[in-house]
């Protein structure tokens, strides 16, 4: 351990230790990209395109500019574009779920409505 | 106990944020903290999105530690921005689970709905059967059509027996799953025939389908218990009522 104290070699240590955390940040970055293409597949899925438009632009705009940024060896910037992507896209699917779930629910409210008053016109 | 709880949540919170004395230096951070406060406060995502809110938290407090590592704002951006989607999930995944709870009871209420109009058609089915003196008898529920309703010795129905025809033809019309069996008892058996069809032909005209209604006259060979005899001051017309399989129906 002690021959990393010395001045000289700090360097170069530090180097090492930045080139072999750039090197890790490769499969990571890599890797992440490829869960939030599933992630915004899925948001797709549930009908984003629909009820969270923007929500689902922004994670394909991130996820784009994350493979860019991979081609620019900038595998930090990568990994984080990844994430909020996937972040983004995760949201895009709950707006979506939401959505549908609610116009289900209003839809149920106005027709039983609707056949309230038809039973209540019948009953007359 | 549900009350304390909300109010603690938040004033957990508040002591986390107070104690980590650094937040202010992040304003990003800052903002996903208040928003995550605010969502704290709001029942439905406690009580709806419990896993969901724990998750942003746990990415708030991922945030302190970097933050009190002197780690880069790229780094505690990055996560206070993770933690904000996160509280929007939370937000989201509430709504759609109330509405999941309004679907559920919109279901509900379309089935107590649907139980009060088959009520209240039942009630009008058996007011008009009563109109019709409708009688339950072995054989099922039975309206019987005296003689004097038609012409004497004829097959033709005065206008009072036709008023009652068309009552039954609103009952049939009303309740397709009803058919009618015509059945005619008179001392001869041509007029028993006649008569059967003239009801049957009167039905058809008001609407009712010829297939639901079958027709058989009778002489004085069958005479129905607890009846007197077949004679010329006896003769009458049943019509008996049963569900389309054929079964007759006891009531309604």
């Amino acid at each position: 351990m002690k021959q990393f104290n010395r001045p000289g070699n700090i360097g170069i240590t530090l180097a090492a230790a930045i080139f072999i955390a750039g090197c890790a940040n490769i499969p990571a970055s890599k890797e992440q990209i490829a869960v939030s293409k599933v992630t915004i597949d899925n948001a797709v899925n549930e009908g984003s395109r629909q009820f969270a438009e923007q929500q689902l632009k922004s994670a394909l705009e991130k996820i784009d500019a994350a493979e860019q940024a991979i081609a620019d060896k900038d595998y930090l910037s990568a990994r984080h574009l990844a994430e909020q992507a996937q972040a983004d896209a995760q949201l895009a699917a709950a707006m979506a779920r939401s959505a549908k779930a609610r116009k289900v629910a209003r839809e149920l409210q106005e027709s039983n409505l609707m056949l309230q008053q038809e039973t209540e016109r019948n009953a007359q | 106990m549900q009350n304390c709880r909300y109010l603690l949540m938040p004033l957990a919170a508040i002591a986390l944020v107070s104690g980590c004395c650094s937040t202010a230096n992040n304003s990003s951070l800052t903002d996903a903290y208040n928003s995550y406060i605010g969502a704290l406060t709001d029942p439905g995502i406690t009580d709806l999105a419990a896993i969901e809110i724990t998750q942003a938290g746990a990415l708030l407090d991922e945030a302190d530690v970097a933050l009190n590592k002197g780690e880069s704002d790229d780094a505690i951006d990055q996560l206070a921005y993770l933690a904000k989607q996160q509280i929007a999930i939370a937000q989201e995944t509430a709504k759609q689970k109330t509405a999941e709870l309004e679907i559920a009871d919109a279901i509900a209420k379309r089935k107590q709905i649907g139980l009060v109009e088959k009520n209240a058609e039942t009630e009008a089915v058996k007011q008009q059967l009563k109109q019709l003196n409708a009688r339950k008898t072995g054989r099922g529920l039975t309206i019987t059509l005296d003689d004097d309703l038609f012409r004497a010795q004829k097959a033709q129905l005065k206008p009072i027996g036709l008023s009652n025809v068309v009552k039954l033809a609103d009952i049939l019309n009303q309740y397709s799953q009803y058919n009618v069996s015509i059945e005619s008892h008179s001392i001869n058996p041509g007029l028993s025939g006649r008569r059967s069809y003239a009801v049957r032909r009167a039905l058809i005209g008001m609407g009712v389908g010829g297939g639901r209604i079958r027709t058989s006259g009778y002489a004085d060979t069958i005479p129905v218990a607890g009846t007197a005899a077949v004679s010329q001051s006896n003769q009458w017309l049943e019509v008996i009522l049963s569900d389309a399989s054929g079964r007759y129906l006891s009531e309604f």
